[in-house]
């Protein structure tokens, strides 16, 4: 059968990265979240460094070694484009997201930059009050550490949920 | 076979401007739908051939509800059967896409070829002298349920018919230049993107063949002048009204003109936004007839769209009466630049499930789905934008004559058209 697990071979945290630089990381991963779970969304594109990629790839184009994305964002201009379409002109589901991350597995630390993956579950909630199992997957992030604190360089959102239930609105 | 002659459909006008809201919800329907349109006389879409490129290459597809099962042989011919099966009906293949050489049953190690023909089934003799099938078993009487697939430049049809219409004559000559346009040359796949939204299937090719509501609900369409109901444009036809294509030219129409046409119409929403980053809404001409954006439906299951520079062939999956999967196939052309590639996979942002002017159709869909279970027998759709009567061709987005056309030719399919009704 064909390897479905991740690729290259599952990596080992780096135990050598300092605690209060993965202190800081973690602090930043959570409050990311959180700002989308509150709509934030100002606040959520500070967590962005100025040259920022922001990804979320279906998992499936991954396997086969597709390109293709979802959202594909090569600049912070384009994640900043995409918050002002969402703000003015899209329409979805009124909802509540509410991010549920596991511990961050801290890959790799150098030049001041920290590798990091984070697995995640987003709950969508209907403004009638039923909830779901809304997608799964995980951040592969790259972050900056700045003299401002830690910032994402990248962040790529590896999405196992790539029958994606309806719409893919505020980002993930 | 289940005797449907109990399923009627409450048609009052012959011309199908009124739509019985019950016809997205009857599981009857959606049973007969199965034997008369998915497996009934249409190609369905499975998939592309650069989606399986190599000898033993397959991928799962589905027509309907029924999962088929698409590969190519040694020799590079495509075959597809049925993937259930001959002993006691096990699903065979098991993952999506793959290579393989034969298919083995995982239940009783049933074997069979390429082509679906059962090869090999262990213990057939027996054990010990005892046991085994009876005498009388004969292997190639047990042969997977075979389709009949066809290949129009590149893109692979299937059909449970074996005595189908050629692919080019099922087109038409407006579908067979406009999809073979598109399909002119080799292409590689770029990656699927995929949603499931809690609606009838129906509801998607109506959406499809609906010009009115392209710069109402997508409203990114309208501020990026990339469709407008203020633009050269149009929705043809094939001569069975069962295939479409929407178009229209970007720039036929000046901000200043359809932001007073919208305004004057009571859009109030009217402003125009600015982008940082303009290179998503920038269109590199390549479409020989000048259409900046066309959407085809080719009935029932395939769809085909060149929006700017990105290019797709969607499909679509039933998953019951309450729901379906779309696939979006994004591709490029073998002999594209990589500039031009990756300005595909940009505008790739437009679409699918998280695409700009396309996640407000997942919503409504779901919408008319939720709120039309509960509604009345005899409350229906209103379709009368572009005219009533006769069905044809209209050079105008202010129209939705090309839903009726789904309707007629779906009505006859079904065998429930009212006497003397438009065709
Ligand atoms: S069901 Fe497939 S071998 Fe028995
Ligand atoms: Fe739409």
């Amino acid at each position: 059968m064909r390897d479905l697990m991740d690729k290259p071979a599952a990596r080992k945290t780096d135990r050598s990265i300092p605690m209060e630089v993965r202190q800081a990381a973690d602090d930043l991963i959570m409050d990311s979240t959180v700002h989308l779970d509150r709509m934030e969304l100002d606040a959520w594109i500070e967590c962005f460094d100025e040259t920022a990629e922001y990804h979320v790839i279906p998992r499936e184009n991954l396997e086969v070694g597709y390109g293709a994305a979802v959202i594909r964002c090569n600049s912070l201009d384009v994640i900043k484009d995409r918050l002002m379409v969402l703000d003015v002109s899209s329409k979805y589901n009124p909802h509540w997201d509410r991010h549920f991350l596991n511990g961050t597995q801290y890959l790799s630390y150098e030049d001041g930059i920290l590798e990091a993956r984070t697995n995640f579950m987003i709950v969508q909630s209907s403004l009638e009050g039923f909830s779901k199992l809304f997608v799964a997957g995980h951040y592969e992030d790259k972050i900056v550490m700045t003299d401002a604190g830690p910032r994402l360089r990248s962040r790529v959102v590896v999405l196992d949920t790539f029958s994606v239930p309806n719409l893919i609105a505020v980002p993930l | 076979m289940k005797d449907f002659a109990s399923v009627q459909v409450n048609w009052p006008r012959k011309d199908y401007s009124r739509v019985p809201y019950s016809i997205y919800h009857d599981p009857e329907i959606y049973q007969l739908e199965q034997e008369k349109i998915f497996r009934g006389r249409c190609w369905n879409v499975l998939c592309l051939e650069a989606e399986i490129p190599n000898p033993g290459d397959f991928r799962v597809c589905h027509v309907g509800d029924t999962p088929v099962v698409v590969n190519r042989d040694d020799d590079g011919e495509l075959y597809a059967f049925v993937n259930r099966c001959a002993h006691r009906g096990a699903e065979i293949v098991r993952e999506p896409w793959g290579t393989a050489k034969e298919h083995t049953c995982i239940y009783h190690a049933w074997l069979y070829n390429r082509k679906g023909d059962l090869k090999g089934v262990p213990f057939r003799r027996g054990a010990n002298g005892k046991g085994g099938m009876p005498a009388c078993f004969d292997m190639k009487n047990h042969n997977l349920v075979k389709v009949r697939v066809t290949s129009f430049n590149g893109v692979i049809f299937g059909t449970f018919h074996h005595d189908m219409e050629p692919i080019e004559e099922y087109l038409g000559p407006l579908f067979t230049k406009h999809v073979g346009e598109m399909f002119n040359r080799p292409v590689k796949v770029l990656g699927y993107q995929r949603q499931r939204i809690n609606a009838n299937w129906k509801l998607y090719p109506e959406n499809i063949k609906d010009a009115y509501h392209g710069s109402l609900l997508h409203e990114f369409n309208r501020t990026f002048g990339l469709s407008r109901l203020t633009q050269v444009a149009g929705g043809y036809m094939d001569e069975k009204h069962r295939h479409s294509i929407l178009f229209q030219y970007k720039g036929s129409d000046s901000d200043e003109e359809a932001l007073k046409a919208y305004i004057e119409n009571g859009v109030k929403k009217g402003e125009i936004a600015g982008l940082n980053d303009y290179s998503m809404v920038n269109i590199i001409d390549e479409n020989p007839f000048g259409m900046s954006t066309r959407v085809m439906n080719v009935f029932p299951n395939c769809f085909f769209h060149q929006i700017g520079n990105t290019l797709a062939m969607r499909k679509i999956r039933t998953l019951g009466v309450d729901a379906f999967e779309l696939t979006w196939v994004l591709y490029t052309y073998e002999d594209d630049s990589e500039e031009m590639v990756q300005h595909r996979l940009n505008q790739a942002n437009m679409v699918g499930p998280a695409g700009l002017i396309s996640m407000e159709d997942g919503e409504a869909l779901e919408m008319v789905h939720r709120t039309t279970k509960s509604a009345a027998e005899e409350e229906m759709a209103v379709i009368e934008m572009g005219g009533i009567g006769e069905i044809g061709d209209r050079d105008t987005r202010v129209n939705e004559v090309t839903i009726r056309g789904f309707w007629a030719y779906y009505a006859q399919l079904m065998g429930f058209a009212p006497e003397g009704a438009e065709q």
